[in-house]
């Protein structure tokens, strides 16, 4: 296994709001991707879209300039 | 093994009921999604996001064609008699007074009648001799308990329209209910939601959209609720009791039909790719032009209105007093011609077309035939209409 480090992550109401989501993301070059919701979070589909940590600000400024919608975010050791 | 070799030499005129001679785009989208797709919305790794893109990319190119604002208010599912019953079944009470014509087919009426068995007041328009309704009529027929309008956009029988954006007016003017069987012109012909004031389209995939069979879905307008018949399993909120109240899982619960939603998606890209008025275009063509041919002929007896120039692409018609079944069973057997023959699950048009006895033989086109298969269709009718009996 891998070693554990910490990433941002958001959550979603629906697959379609985090297939939606990634679609955007990945229009604007955006960094990270989609993965399966970690199990610690009990909201959520079941999907999450996911950055490492350092990609948090750079993250959350494509959210808010585009106005991607999103259910919840986290930062999260996996 | 079942033989499906007949196909290679038919004529195909059967696509109000199914269309068949598919673009090819349809046929490897439908392989590829069986070969890649996992569940979408199951899980995370490569096959199920597969899938979960295909269902994203397919709910947004529906929406678009009714134009429905939001593609979550895009419910798929297994065929246009599933999505009427959602929508019927969901959205009425015992107590409510539901307009609706003579020109519905059976996924209308029955769950319409069997509402009507539970208390459900139901006024059925008639249709005129050509197969119209009188749209004056339909206003008259509104009452204070009145919720919806239920109908067709086209006969599946005559191929006239309804006029949907009057209709949607007179819902408007008395704040009704608009749900539309959009059965044999979705994706050919234009449905706007917002500007007709539909609230709910109910669509097939496997007809004018060009999909697989066991697919269709409806599109609904925002703030309409219906009640879902069935929950399960969502790939979501597992632990919760209940099924997910959004859209669309809230009317999507079980594993959706991806192989064939792929194959709807190609067959809406190919659509959206020709231009959907340049198709519709080909398909009056010929249709006029079967038209043109048969109604001349004495022997034979053309059903609905053609002094409009919208229609959907079907010919109706009886020859002499022959059964529909037999001469539909000639032109197969003799012309390898594919036509159906009978009632079309519309009973009540029958009525007024008065053919409930002989039923009638339908021929129903598509941009995909040619100019030499109408022509060899016209052969075939003006041959079994004039010969003598052998």
């Amino acid at each position: 296994m891998r070693k554990k480090e910490n990433y941002y992550i958001l959550t979603f109401r629906s697959t379609m709001q985090a297939i939606q989501t990634e679609k955007r993301l990945k229009e604007l070059q955006g960094p990270g991707r989609i993965i399966p919701l970690p199990g610690e979070i009990a909201a959520g589909c079941g999907l999450a879209y996911c950055v490492v940590i350092t990609e948090k600000g750079n993250l959350q400024k494509l959210l808010k300039d585009n106005q991607i919608d999103f259910q919840n975010d986290y930062e999260i050791i996996l | 093994m079942i033989c499906l070799d007949h196909t290679s030499a038919m004529i195909y005129l059967d696509h109000a009921a199914t269309s068949m001679n598919k673009p090819d785009c349809v046929y490897y989208a439908v392989l590829a999604a069986m070969k890649n797709a996992g569940n979408a919305s199951r899980g995370g790794h490569d096959a199920a996001l597969a899938a979960t893109r295909i269902l994203y990319e397919a709910r947004t190119e529906a929406a678009a064609i009714f134009h429905l604002s939001k593609p979550e208010r895009l419910v798929f599912t297994a065929n246009a008699t599933e999505s009427l019953n959602i929508a019927i079944k969901g959205l009425l009470s015992p107590t409510a007074h539901v307009i609706t014509t003579s020109l519905e087919h059976n996924s209308v009426l029955r769950p319409l009648y069997e509402w009507q068995e539970k208390g459900l007041s139901l006024t059925i328009l008639p249709a005129d001799p050509q197969g119209n309704i009188s749209y004056a009529a339909m206003t008259a027929a509104i009452k204070p308990s009145t919720r919806a309008i239920i109908c067709t956009h086209a006969s599946n029988v005559t191929g006239n329209l309804i006029d949907i954006a009057q209709v949607g007016s007179i819902c408007k003017a008395h704040d009704l209910l608009f749900i539309l069987d959009a059965s044999q012109t979705a994706g050919i012909f234009p449905i706007d939601m917002e500007k007709m004031n539909i609230d709910v389209v109910c669509f097939t995939g496997h007809k004018t959209l060009l999909g697989p069979q066991g697919t269709g879905g409806l599109a609904i307008r925002e703030g309409i609720a219906p009640s879902p018949f069935k929950s399960g399993g969502s790939g979501i909120h597992s632990y919760d009791k209940h099924h997910p109240h959004h859209m669309p899982d809230a009317l999507e619960a079980g594993t959706p039909n991806i192989h064939g939603i792929a194959g709807l998606l190609a067959g809406m890209q190919y659509i959206r790719r020709q231009g959907a008025a340049a198709l519709r275009q080909r398909e009056l063509i010929y249709m006029n032009m079967f038209y043109e041919a048969v109604h001349k002929l004495q022997e034979v007896k053309v059903y609905g209105d053609f002094n409009v120039k919208q229609r959907a692409p079907i010919v109706s018609i009886n020859i002499k007093d022959y059964d529909a079944a037999t001469v539909a069973d000639e032109l197969n057997s003799r012309f390898q011609i594919a036509v159906r023959a009978g009632a079309h699950c519309a009973p009540l048009m029958h009525e007024s077309l008065q053919t409930r006895r002989q039923g009638t033989v339908r021929f129903s086109f598509s941009h995909t035939n040619t100019e030499n298969e109408i022509k060899a269709a016209i052969e075939a009718v003006q041959a079994l209409a004039t010969e003598e009996p052998q």
